[in-house]
């Protein structure tokens, strides 16, 4: 093993799933190289890893799979700048850096028992895909549970095969998805995630609301929720911010006093009002 | 135990030193005494205020290679460790106080940064009592002063015509008992102590005028004030405070790569260039000078003492003071926001 936190550990692309009908989010599966690494990768719902492509750079990325599925590493990825760019260019089989697990996760504690509003937009499903498989794997621990996902099209729905075939199989278990725009056969819902969100109507009794999705989104669906009934502390959420080193070294992640690649990126919306807005 | 050692003989020693490791000291180039490596002791300078550079450099380059690379077709990577042992000597209370503050987000918690300790580990660190503090300087403010050892594993402090000496760590006694043997002297202990006393009562006037009592407090609630709007007006943005800071850390994670080859470096990055928070989808949280301005005498002043237990990011070593070229420092900040306090 490296001495450094910052040096990376040699993995393999796996295999590649295009998620989106313009091809521009795809989900990667890998591998690192060295087994008793692979055996030893142990990371939680929520956190992240640092992913190299050598000679174009790094990007902290979330783990999109889940830790109850051992051996199975996905992170999906939306084709944005330089780096993803370039991971979108790979192929199955090539070569990647990856450090971390990084950073805290979402506290699958308070949520035992609870029922569970997921609330994701876009791409931004990926960090809550991890936690809704992670408790449809344990499913008798958990509550009801809803998923409310929005896209601006059809074609930009993440992981169709879930949202429409798996999650739905599971009982107690409710899969809403809405459009901005649909198309000649879209037949469901169309309209953006807040109103639709305040239109299902969810109980705030009981439940935990995590959100992921586009910063307008989780603006409005923080005051829906607000709306709906629930408490600052029923609801989770994560933030992102520009990284290099994920280990609280190199200065840029902070919002106020927090850094996000080790203090977060999971807050509360409670531990969220205690920081400054600049984020 | 306190020692004395002549000038020819410290220089003597500094020489021997040269031979088997990288000298780094205080040498004058163009008017500018810097912290420099040398060759020899005929290039240090002994007559100075402060280096305009800090022992940063050193601990921290501004540029470091962390591994090296290989793509052709598969990958290697090999990571490259700072194996060359150096001394600095020459390192004024300021920097001796600023290594200190470094560790602490370098090796504290859950993750240590390897090169930096590598680094740390290699250096042997021999300070300089201040005589003749700057107009600058203000190191009193945080507490230190004139003849605060810090992080010194050998301190020194001019007395008269000679040095007092005294090892403060396992790696200065063996520099005194090895390649300092037989150019040391045995002080007397009641008259070193009051050198000593003497160097940590100097007077530091800059430091009076700036007290920095409370502030990580008053700051709490001062993140909307209108202060940083107006302050942050005159800013240029170049970097400069970030880049002569000793106790500034933030860094790049770059690749330069030709022919299937390269390396991965970091170097120092600056918490005032525009570009530092903005994220490949255009998102910047700190878009304007405003929050940049804000974001560095907030985490020197509140976010690194909430997060790191009492101490400020920062030493009083006065070079922001000296070289901000619109005169935006942090002791005019630390004025200037309990000003604003005592007149609300």
């Amino acid at each position: 093993m490296p001495e450094s936190p910052l040096i990376p550990l040699v993995g393999t692309i796996d295999k590649i799933t295009s998620e989106t009908a313009a091809s521009d989010i795809k989900t990667f599966q890998v591998s690192f190289d060295d087994p008793a690494v692979m055996d030893n990768f142990n990371y939680q719902s929520g956190q992240c890893a640092m992913l190299s492509m050598f000679g174009v750079g790094e990007s902290m990325i979330s783990i999109t799979s889940t830790p109850t599925r051992k051996g199975v590493i996905e992170f999906c990825i939306k084709k944005t700048g330089r780096v993803t760019d370039a991971i979108h260019e790979a192929v199955a089989g090539q070569k990647l850096g990856i450090r971390g697990p990084y950073g805290n996760h979402f506290p699958l504690e308070m949520m035992k028992g609870k029922n569970l509003l997921f609330i994701g937009g876009g791409f931004a499903l990926a960090p809550l895909r991890s936690l809704i498989n992670n408790v449809l794997d344990n499913r008798k621990e958990y509550g009801r549970i809803d998923i409310v996902y929005g896209a601006r099209s059809p074609g930009d729905l993440c992981f169709k095969y879930e949202l429409f075939e798996n999650w739905t199989k599971y009982e107690n278990t409710g899969v809403h998805v809405t459009v901005d725009r649909g198309d000649d056969k879209w037949t469901g819902p169309v309209g953006f995630v807040p109103p639709y969100l305040e239109s299902l109507n969810p109980s705030a009794k009981d439940s935990v609301a995590i959100t992921c999705g586009p910063p307008i989104m989780i603006k409005m669906v923080l005051q829906s929720l607000s709306k709906l009934g629930f408490a600052d502390d029923q609801v989770v959420t994560t933030l992102e911010m520009k990284m290099q080193c994920g280990v609280g070294k190199c200065g840029r992640c902070n919002v106020g006093g927090k850094y996000v690649c080790v203090d977060g990126p999971v807050f509360t919306l409670t531990q969220l009002k205690q920081l400054p807005p600049e984020f | 135990m306190l020692m004395t050692i002549a000038p020819d003989n410290l220089k003597n020693l500094l020489d021997k030193l040269a031979r088997d490791r990288l000298l780094v000291a205080p040498s004058m180039e163009d008017g500018v005494t810097r912290l420099k490596p040398v060759h020899s002791a005929a290039e240090i300078a002994f007559d100075y205020s402060n280096t305009a550079t800090s022992i940063k450099d050193f601990l921290f380059p501004q540029s470091e290679d962390l591994l090296r690379f290989v793509t052709d077709g598969t990958l290697s990577i090999e990571e490259i460790k700072p194996e060359r042992a150096q001394v600095a000597f020459g390192l004024r209370p300021c920097d001796l106080a600023s290594v200190a503050l470094m560790d602490k987000v370098l090796l504290g918690g859950e993750f240590s940064d390897a090169h930096y300790q590598t680094r740390r580990n290699n250096t042997l660190l021999i300070g300089l009592a201040c005589e003749n503090p700057a107009d600058t300087c203000f190191c009193t403010t945080y507490g230190y002063n004139p003849g605060w050892a810090g992080a010194a594993d050998v301190m020194l402090y001019k007395d008269g015509d000679k040095y007092l000496a005294e090892a403060l760590t396992d790696k200065g006694r063996e520099l005194v008992g090895g390649p300092g043997e037989g150019l040391f002297k045995p002080a007397d202990e009641a008259a070193g102590e009051a050198v000593k006393k003497a160097y940590a009562e100097k007077d530091v006037p800059f430091g009076k005028e700036v007290d920095v009592q409370g502030i990580d407090k008053i700051l709490d609630g001062f993140f909307y004030d209108q202060y940083w709007d107006d302050i942050s007006k005159k800013c240029i943005g170049c970097g400069t405070c970030t880049y002569v800071c000793p106790t500034c850390h933030c860094f790049l994670l770059t690749d330069e790569a030709r022919g299937g080859q390269g390396l991965r470096f970091r170097c120092w990055d600056s918490c005032m260039f525009a570009n530092y928070t903005k994220m490949a989808s255009g998102a910047n949280p700190r878009p304007t000078k405003k929050e940049r301005v804000r974001q560095r005498f907030m985490h020197k002043l509140n976010y690194y003492p909430n997060r790191y237990g009492g101490s400020y990011l920062c030493t009083g070593c006065g070079r922001c003071v000296a070289m901000c070229p619109v005169g935006l420092h942090i002791a005019g900040v630390i004025k200037d926001v309990k000003g604003v306090k005592a007149h609300a």
